[in-house]
């Protein structure tokens, strides 16, 4: 299948800066493609060169295999539809506002009520289609602003951190009901976000973004399970970063040294050879006491003390000194039933498939 | 009583330069606000010149620009149309001498309309056209309005440009700034005196006008 739209070679440049350069970079059909970034990485600018709102200093923007730019772009960007974090609405009814795109290509009158009534319902907002914008709340508006660009049935959605406004039951809520509307319709489209959770709800493809630059374009589960460099490590949630040595092989398995202990992995990796170990918090479960009172499967038993407690969420962030600094992420509960404390002895486990490997040269 | 000649005149003069300068002076004023394009910054410093050159050298240049033989007055010419010393040439001054007014004034306005909203549009399948009418310059409009009242002020008051490029004929090109000077180096001061009054009068009244304008409300 060929791309909807493709980025060859783009670069932008503002003023003597280079805020984005994307060699290559293609949307199939009916993927949700996720560009993930820190504020300040180019991700606007990598949607609004997308959207043709704004021309690459270099290279070129290629819709269904056709070059196009943003001068003659009114009839592609018609065939695309942009949310933005701000519903940005017009002062009239919810009707109006969905209909707004499509009266703007000055679409039959007579048609536009059932399409627009149809997006209304799939939003959940049908019974506030006569209700003035301006009197929304943050939740329903921006479902109005993704009514108003799905009416448009559009070739290719761009959405710009449209959930980041939001509280979070209602951002949960949208993210839930927009990832099934996507889906159902097959919707080609590229969302761009600061919020890794967010990617893992909806994204089948992610791409990270740093400084300007494409640091892995990868299948979800995948950029998440292994990251490219340490810094998408960071960025995707891996807080422990171990740099150690390997010093031996069993079979699958690498033995690592890692402070006073052995870690094993099941990736290979040349013995004498150096490699960040890359742990997600929330793969280490902890038991109270020493390696020998614990029961788990797990091949990796670290022994260790409670550094820090810090109250994340519905979780609470353990940092552990087992010679190396590892943290882990329980729940408020697991707190209270192991007793955990700063200075508390506690052993860390984690299966050996749980790490990723960074290796300096690929073998 | 005065002859209220120059006072007509002034009024069409002024009245045509205004429509004349919003029709050069608002495609510019957009243009600078939101557009990035080679010469953009010389056009701008060139914008804001006929403010601080005397008028005497705006006169001169335009002057060779409309002559017979000038590249615009032969054109005009070849159409039978004659510019210099009529009272186009009178519109022309007036349009050169206040146009920098529109221009800054209307820029400001465009320049502080959220660019989110034009994206919001241009995504949504809005044209360019569709835009500007619909978005642009209706947000911009206060600052629009004010910079064309400005202007038409600055308009009704040219002295040198029109008296290089017009001339000053009683009955045919002398405008209301024009016939002051004239009756005052006739020592008709009475004369003088009442046009002068209606001036004065005539601006304060818009400019009030201009700053109910700025507290109106929407």
């Amino acid at each position: 299948m060929s791309a909807v739209v493709e980025c060859a070679r783009v670069a932008v440049a503002h003023g003597a800066r280079t805020v984005l350069e994307v060699p290559s970079l293609a949307v199939a059909p009916g993927e949700i493609l996720v560009v993930i970034g820190p504020n300040g990485a180019g991700k606007s600018t990598l949607l609004r060169v997308i959207g043709l709102l704004e021309a690459p200093t270099a290279g070129e923007v290629r819709f269904r295999g056709e070059p196009v730019t943003p001068r003659h772009g009114l009839a592609v960007r018609r065939r695309m539809a942009s949310v933005f974090q701000e519903p940005l609405l017009i002062d009239a009814s919810v009707r109006d506002n969905v209909a707004l795109g499509l009266r703007f290509r000055s679409a039959e009158a007579a048609g536009l009520g059932p399409r627009v009534a149809r997006w209304l319902d799939r939003f959940g907002i049908g019974a506030l289609a006569a209700r003035r914008a301006r009197t929304l709340s943050g939740g329903e508006a921006q479902r109005v602003a993704l009514a108003r660009a799905l009416v448009l049935e559009p070739e290719l959605l761009l959405l710009d951190e449209p959930f980041a406004a939001l509280d979070q039951p209602t951002r949960e809520g949208l993210i839930e009901d927009l990832g099934a509307i996507l889906r159902a319709e097959g919707i080609t489209t590229v969302l761009v976000t600061h919020d890794r959770g967010e990617a893992l709800a909806l994204g089948d493809r992610v791409a990270v973004l740093m400084n300007g630059r494409l640091l892995q374009v990868d299948e979800t589960a995948q950029v998440f399970r292994a990251p490219a460099s340490e810094e998408v490590a960071r960025f995707v949630g891996v807080e422990t970063i171990l740099h150690c040595p390997v010093i031996g092989r069993d079979g699958a398995l690498s033995l690592l040294e890692a402070g006073p202990g052995t870690i094993e992995v099941a990736q290979p990796a040349e013995p004498g050879e150096w490699v960040r170990l890359c742990l997600r918090p929330e793969d280490v479960t902890l038991a109270a006491g020493g390696p020998a009172a614990a029961h788990s499967s797990a091949r990796n038993r670290l022994p260790g003390r409670v550094v820090r407690l810090i109250p994340s969420g519905p979780h609470v962030r353990v940092i552990i000194d087992c010679g190396f600094p590892l943290a882990a992420l329980v729940t408020h509960r697991s707190v209270e039933e192991l007793h955990l404390a700063e200075g508390v002895s506690v052993t860390a486990q984690f299966k050996a498939t749980a790490p990723h490997l960074l290796r300096s040269r690929k073998a | 009583m005065p002859d209220l000649f120059p006072v007509w005149l002034s009024l069409r003069v002024a009245g045509l330069a205004t429509l004349l300068t919003l029709a050069i002076g608002l495609p510019l004023a957009w243009a600078l606000a939101r557009r990035r394009f080679p010469g953009r910054d010389l056009l701008e410093a060139a914008v804001v010149l006929p403010l601080v050159l005397p008028p005497t050298v705006l006169g001169y240049y335009l002057l060779l620009l409309i002559a017979r033989r000038g590249p615009v007055g032969r054109a005009f010419d070849a159409a039978g149309i004659e510019l210099a010393f009529t009272w186009r040439a009178a519109v022309l001054a007036a349009c050169v001498g206040s146009i920098a007014l529109l221009i800054k004034a209307a820029q400001a306005g465009f320049e502080s309309v959220d660019e989110r909203l034009e994206q919001a549009a241009r995504t949504l399948g809005r044209s360019e056209w569709g835009i500007f009418w619909s978005i642009s310059l209706p947000l911009a409009w206060r600052s629009v309005v004010a910079g064309t009242v400005l202007a038409f002020c600055r308009a009704l008051g040219d002295f040198g440009i029109t008296l290089m490029v017009a001339g000053s004929i009683p009955g045919l090109t002398q405008t209301l700034p024009l016939a002051i000077y004239d009756h005052v180096q006739q020592n008709r001061m009475a004369e003088a005196n009442a046009l002068a009054l209606l001036a004065v009068a005539g601006v304060t009244v818009l400019l009030m006008g201009l700053g109910r304008l700025a507290r109106l409300r929407f």
